[in-house]
């Protein structure tokens, strides 16, 4: 082996296939195949000789590149290709052929050519020739075959070919390179850091970092998948055709406009890419042949370069001014094509990776269509098609062009490459197809606007606006009254209503939403009129909104968790003719001078109340909801009972239909539905709507309903069928066992906001027996538009529109677009609202014309809904994204802009922005940022911020933080450019006190993990850092299982910070943090643990088992009484030892007890055993933590009171790192301040009892001298501290001879006064919680059942 | 994505139906059937100020004749 020649290069573009090659050899992205099928007597010798003078031919094919310091070296070697030849049966032959062509190359030592003969019969052969593309490209096949072709006919005669030597090699070639691009030495140190590149490569450089400066890093087209995180380079391909006429034309505008094929196809293909979605700056790439000199026509060799050329297709150019602006741009390119790609990528260094082609991901090439076929003496040689299923990009478009015998316009075909990664073949057919259509449009007349041309087919146009549109179902003659007229007539006795305590039957229901409606007609209401209801939620607000609907009026629900300010507006706004309100609401809430029905008072009317309306019109009014508004001002959708009788129609013989259906077997049993929504929301007729038709339904009280772990009891105690939630709220319930049995739902339905992934899998694992429809439908249009069933795709979708509903998703100019296309969503059918009350401007720009009508009607309207949506190929559509600055939080539609004007109007503000903001956690939440009015004036603070906004928006509208900017971002046009926002800095605030005692020290922990922030104070409020009433559940979900006690949402609300919940959770009981029995957790029903202060005297840090125990184990401390009584020092261990037995038989009388003790409490858990066992009591869990009995420590020597010593080792026996203070020597001040430092657990202690903690300290020091454990019948488990020992620290054995049962010891990476740190007790936790599920498997939880027989535990002696 | 009824500077009709409601329409793109321009072609601002002054009633006309000859 030698190398070609001293410092021969490799090229730029050989060495990028080099790396590509040394990180992933068996691919086999870049194999070139040629397969030809050879009929006749093929001379084999030949062959096989021919390919070796081929090799000595061309020196690049029998180069291998080792790596030398991680760089190629070529080498030229003394092998030949061989050639392979196989017999083969006509049906292998595919597999034999893909083993060949699938197969990568090692460069650093295989030849680059690979020939495989497959003998089909003596007649024909199969031949296969794989080149790595390191040796060859396009333009080598012409001299490569032409070479093969004259050697083979050489030796067949049995002769060496004659041939001229080749003027130059490639090698000669990749020097050159070098030398013109201006750069010096190997390519290495070209692509270090030293050396500036120089000379035309400088040049050449410097125009494309201007040419492709702010190019799109990805061109977005109708891929049918997710892009994956790694190209898998997996491709397929499809035919493209362009006829001999269309082919006429093109050449002929491309004439007219001084362009090329190339050029015209290339504004087509970027025409049409933005027409799928691309934008308007199209990247293609396409390949230069790179022989730029005829001294290397001959050669073969990797020449051919990439240009990326960009087309601008923005501002609707016609087509002939398109073409200009892309003759310019390739002429351009082609002027600076010298520059390597490899070099461009390096240079221009685009945001790297590995899914994605850099710099473009569509790549378009035209060539010859008579290029590269062999020709072999008396042998018929056909080439065979050689795809190997790769895909080096998103698309590739490879055209071969066709001419006559005498030049003239012959077909343009080729194939239409596609990653199978991102699209189906579907899709790669209905590119293939719309190109040449859209370019038969575009060279008739290129001088009309490229938006004229449509790439849709008659068919997929039919199929978008018809087809997937054919929704024709029978309407409900009757309203909303009617329908439950009826039904209160066929099953008056039923139970209709349920509300906490309050039930109604059907006649009841009935007779008071009677009453009520004769009453408010007397007060006025009729069609058209609007009757405003300020009820809580009750059975009343059910009734009331079936009365007003009867009298013919439109009810107009308050919500009266709302600001004063908005209510009074949608007051003003609707102007109703009366009020329902009862006398509780009435004397809380501002309802104006109206007319009052109060529906808690039995009044007698005057006189005789006027009847109701027989028949109430399909187009009147049914109610009237209020959503926020862009413009600041919230409007009111009036919506009419047409379209609720539409959407009933639509879920009675739908979803009801068949929920009625699966329970036949039940019949006797009605379903039950639940509201959970406020009653204020449209969605509560999805609940409501059951009841319509006999089912019962459950309007569920405030607390309930905003408590995922109340909710889901509720559904399982009162065996709810149906409940609609929105999908944030879903994985709430989902955790709470929502859908674990028994008590399961029956249907669940999701709505108001997009599903995530996480949420549908989750439902379709968990219940396959819960039907689960994913619903869609602005207010506008009626609650739902569209909707899916979670079983019928594994991913979230939208799904199909409802029944008389249409669906059409448009482009800018109102465009049906084609499947994968994102496009706007508009609605249209009898589910359209009437408008926005009062308001005709807002309403004409969004109930516009619909231009496609349903059969049999024009002039009708559609609703633009400003969702984002695309449609599959099977017509079901995908929800995207939003146009504008709606959000959905948690279900509630925001309009930023309303959250905006009402931060501006604050004082103390000149300009705010509103954006969506995801948490650590992944929560979604409101930031405000506010540009305070003067440089000078102190930035608004965010309590005062938020009490102004609560005074005119609700809650779920006010953001979670405040942010404080310079200057608001703006895009070049001046717009917010709401992307440019910071990220909020959470943990930017007022210090706020640390956590006093162990439950707040627990709480604040709790709080910090909910709300996704590293640390939060005990006097912060919880509502101030962003929880939102969700997170509230979840809160509570955890406070719950760490703490016990029974905290309601209620709680929450009236007390939301640390300390105040704290207080609430020991109230009754208010415990002196330093009592000498604390209880850590009360209320579980299994026997407690019991835990042993250390030395310190002080048992918080136990506090961290809780989140790791059972909330079933109450958890005791027992503290030094030392600390809170200084008459208590100086006793003996004896009377420590009976003190505590005594306060823990007053917990729990009875064993079986259940001990663990840190450090010195280890010593005196063990006493305990033995003192409780002596006693008769059974003692089953002895836990030690990092606690040797005296004896074992080697010469201990007692601490003296207020010694340097003995603060030492008291902080560092509480874990506290001294290294970190500096405070050395330790003086009690010193002391002190450590313990009390801010942030600290014991931060809250005052200076006496820090003081009584050190003498405690020392007393205990005292004590442990004399302790003497006896011997403990039974296991006990030890958890070693393993950092920071002595070669002499007593070691866990030492206890061995004081315990007859198994001994176990867990070791723990950490130091002695750390093992109460969050993970070492998490540890120690999980292993104690094992332990108790395997001690109680067989005891029964209720302490009143007799005792249950002793297990043994294992390997008792 | 620009939505062509949200073009500040684009030129629109105010189209009516027979209901009398009315409804914001680009210029430039076909007139549905069962529409007609009330006004325009003209500014957005100016569109809109039509329709502000003209559909004082948002009921559709056919509920209107109906209530006012009940």
């Amino acid at each position: 082996m030698s190398p070609v020649s001293p410092a021969s290069p490799v090229s730029y573009a050989q060495r990028r296939l080099w790396f590509l090659n040394r990180v992933n050899g068996a691919s086999a992205v870049y194999n070139c195949p040629l397969v030809i099928r050879v009929r006749g007597d093929l001379d084999r010798t030949a062959l096989a000789a021919a390919l070796a003078d081929l090799a000595d031919r061309h020196d690049v094919l029998r180069t291998v590149y080792p790596g030398v310091e991680g760089e190629p070296v070529p080498q030229l070697v003394d092998r030949r290709p061989g050639l392979d030849v196989v017999a083969c049966e006509e049906s292998e032959l595919a597999d034999a052929l893909t083993a060949v062509l699938d197969s990568g190359f090692d460069l650093t030592d295989e030849l680059p050519l690979r020939a495989a003969a497959f003998a089909l019969t003596p007649q024909e052969h199969v031949l296969a020739l794989v080149l790595h593309h390191i040796a060859c490209d396009e333009g080598s096949w012409q001299p490569l075959l032409t070479d093969l072709a004259t050697a083979y006919r050489a030796r067949t005669a049995g002769e060496a070919p004659q041939w001229a030597p080749l003027p130059v090699s490639y090698a000669d070639y990749a020097v050159w390179q070098r030398d013109l691009l201006g750069e010096e030495g190997q390519p290495s140190r070209l692509l270090g850091e030293e050396g500036q590149p120089s000379g035309l490569l400088a040049t050449q450089l410097s125009y494309w970092r201007e040419q492709l400066a702010g190019l799109p890093a990805e061109l977005d087209l109708p891929f049918d998948r997710p892009r994956p995180a790694i190209a898998d380079h997996r491709g397929d391909c499809v035919p493209l055709k362009l006829d001999g006429e269309l082919h006429r034309r093109l050449l002929a505008v491309a004439a007219d406009h001084g362009c090329t094929t190339f050029m015209v196809l290339q504004a087509g293909l970027a025409v049409l890419l933005s027409r799928l979605g691309a934008g308007t700056d199209i990247p293609i790439g396409t390949a230069v042949a790179g022989r730029l000199d005829d001294a290397l026509e001959g050669v073969v060799g990797f020449f051919v370069n990439t240009l990326v050329l960009r087309s601008d297709v923005s501002g609707d150019p016609t087509f002939g001014e398109l073409l200009h602006r892309v003759r310019d741009t390739d002429l351009a390119a082609y002027d600076h094509q010298d520059v390597p790609f490899e070099r461009l990528v390096e240079e221009l260094n685009p945001e790297r990776s590995l899914a994605r082609h850099p710099l473009f991901q569509v790549m378009l090439t035209l060539s010859r269509a008579e290029q590269g076929t062999l020709v072999l003496p008396g042998l018929t040689c056909t080439e065979e098609q050689s795809d190997h299923g790769i895909a080096k990009f998103d698309l590739t478009a490879d055209f071969r062009e066709h001419r006559t015998p005498d030049g003239e316009a012959a077909g343009i075909d080729g194939t239409l490459e596609y990653a199978t990664g991102l699209f189906d073949r579907a899709t790669a057919d209905h590119i293939a197809d719309a190109l040449p259509r859209l370019l038969r449009q575009l060279v008739t007349d290129p001088e009309r606007p490229i938006s004229a041309a449509d790439p849709l087919s008659a068919e997929h146009r039919h199929q978008a606006l018809v087809a997937w549109n054919d929704t024709a179902a029978p309407a409900s003659p009757d309203t909303i009254p009617q329908l439950f007229a009826a039904q209160a007539a066929r099953t008056p006795q039923a139970t209709a209503l349920v509300c906490g305590a309050a039930r109604l039957t059907f006649a009841e229901l009935d007779a008071r939403a009677d009453l009520l409606a004769r009453r408010l007609r007397a007060l006025g209401a009729e069609a058209e009129q609007v009757v405003a209801l300020a009820l809580p939620r009750s059975a009343e607000s059910v009734v009331a909104m079936l009365a007003v609907l009867r009298t013919g009026a439109a009810y107009l629900h308050l919500d009266l968790e709302y600001p004063p300010e908005r209510i009074a507006h949608m007051l003003r706004d609707a102007a109703p003719v009366a009020v329902v309100t009862d006398t509780a609401t009435a004397a809380t809430h501002q309802l104006g001078e109206l007319p009052t029905v109060f529906a808690d008072r039995e009044e007698t009317p005057s006189g005789p109340l006027p009847d109701l309306p027989r028949r109430i019109r399909p187009d009147s009014a049914a109610y009237v909801i209020y959503t926020s508004g862009s413009t600041g001002r919230p409007k009111g959708v009036v919506t009419p009972h047409a379209a609720l009788s539409n959407l009933y129609a639509f879920h009675r013989a739908g979803l009801i239909a068949r929920t009625e259906a699966a329970t036949a077997d039940t019949a006797d049993r009605r379903l039950r539905s639940a509201v959970t929504a406020s009653l204020s929301f449209d969605t509560s007729w999805e609940a409501l709507f059951w009841m319509l038709v006999g089912h019962e339904l459950h309007v569920i009280g405030d607390e309930t309903r905003r408590d995922a772990a109340a909710l889901t009891a509720y559904v399982k105690t009162a065996r709810i069928d149906v409940l609609d939630v929105t999908p944030t709220y879903a994985e709430h319930l989902l955790d709470e066992g929502l859908l674990t049995a028994p008590g399961v739902p029956r249907v669940l339905l999701l709505g108001g906001e997009a599903a995530g992934q996480q949420l549908w899998t989750r439902v379709r694992q968990a219940a396959p027996g819960t039907l689960c429809y994913n619903l869609y439908g602005p207010t506008e249009c009626t609650l739902d538009a569209l909707w899916w069933d979670a079983a019928d795709s594994p991913h979230p979708l939208i799904g199909r529109p409802i029944g008389n509903t249409r669906v059409f998703v448009l482009d800018e100019r109102l465009r049906p677009v084609a499947p994968g296309v994102p496009g706007e969503l508009y609605v249209a059918g009898p589910g359209v609202a009437r408008g926005y009350l009062g308001r005709p401007t807002v309403t004409a720009e969004r109930f516009v014309a619909c231009p496609w009508p349903a059969a049999g009607e024009t002039g009708t309207r559609m609703y633009r809904t400003g969702d984002l949506v695309r449609w599959d190929r099977q017509g079901r559509l995908d929800y995207l994204g939003r146009v504008d600055d709606q959000v959905k939080l948690r279900g509630f539609r925001i309009e930023l802009g309303e959250v905006e004007a009402a931060l501006t109007r604050c004082p103390g503000v000149a300009q705010a922005a509103v954006a969506v903001r995801a948490t650590a956690g992944g929560d979604k939440r409101l930031v405000g940022y506010v540009q305070p009015t003067s440089e000078e004036a102190e930035a608004p603070d965010a309590r005062e911020l938020r009490g102004h906004l609560a005074s005119v928006l609700p809650d779920h509208m006010i953001p979670s933080f405040f942010q404080t900017v310079e200057r608001l971002p703006m895009t070049p046009n001046g717009k917010l450019d709401r992307d440019a926002l910071p990220a909020p800095d959470l943990d930017q605030r007022p210090a706020s006190r640390g956590p006093r005692g162990p439950y707040e020290e627990i709480l604040c922990d709790l709080f910090a993990q909910v709300l996704g922030l590293s640390r939060v104070g005990a006097e912060e409020s919880f509502f101030d850092l962003g929880g939102h009433s969700l997170l509230a559940t979840r809160l509570l979900s955890r406070v719950r299982t760490v703490l016990g006690g029974e905290l309601t949402i209620l709680d929450l609300f009236q007390a939301p910070t640390v300390a105040g919940l704290a207080d609430r959770l020991t109230a009754g009981t208010r415990h002196d943090p330093l009592a000498p029995l604390l209880p850590l957790r009360t209320g579980g029903e299994r026997p407690p643990l019991f835990c042993v202060h250390p030395a310190a005297g002080i048992s918080w840090s136990y506090a961290g088992l809780l989140g790791h125990i059972d909330a079933d184990y109450p958890v005791y401390g027992l503290q030094a009484r030392g600390l809170t009584d200084a008459e208590a020092c100086g006793g003996s261990w004896r009377d420590m030892v009976e003190d505590y037995a005594r306060q823990i038989r007053s917990v729990q009388p009875e064993g079986p007890y259940r001990l663990i003790g840190w450090s010195f409490g280890a010593v005196i858990a063990h006493l305990l055993a033995t003192e409780l066992q002596a006693a008769g009591a059974e003692v089953d869990l002895l836990a030690l933590l990092d606690g040797y009995p005296p004896a074992s420590v080697p010469d201990y020597r007692p601490l003296d009171e207020g010694s340097p010593e003995t603060f030492t080792e008291l902080l560092d026996s509480l874990g506290y790192d001294l290294s970190a203070s500096g405070e050395q020597p330790l003086n009690f001040e010193a002391y002190e301040r450590t313990v009390r430092r801010p942030g600290s657990t014991l931060e809250w202690l005052t200076r006496e009892e820090a003081a009584a903690l050190a003498r405690v300290f020392v007393d205990n020091d005292r004590i442990y001298e004399d302790l003497r454990p006896r011997t403990y019948e039974g296991d006990a488990v030890f958890f070693s501290a393993t950092e920071g020992k002595s070669q002499d620290a007593p070691v866990p054995e030492a206890w061995r001879a004081h315990v007859t049962g198994r001994f176990e010891v867990h070791e723990i990476a950490c130091g002695h006064g750390e093992i109460t740190g969050r993970e070492p007790i998490a540890r120690i936790g999980s292993v104690l919680a094992g332990k108790l599920a395997v001690l109680d498997a067989s005891r029964p939880a209720m302490p009143e059942v007799p005792e249950a027989p002793e297990v043994p535990a294992a390997g008792q002696r | 994505m620009n939505n062509p009824f949200d073009d500040a500077e684009g030129s629109y009709l105010v189209l009516a139906n027979a209901e009398h409601q009315h409804s914001l329409w680009p210029a430039f793109i076909d007139v549905p059937a069962g529409w007609s321009a009330v006004f325009g072609a003209g500014p957005r601002t100016a569109c809109l100020d039509y329709v502000e002054e003209h559909w004082t009633d948002l009921r559709p006309a056919s509920l209107v004749a109906a209530m006012d000859g009940a």
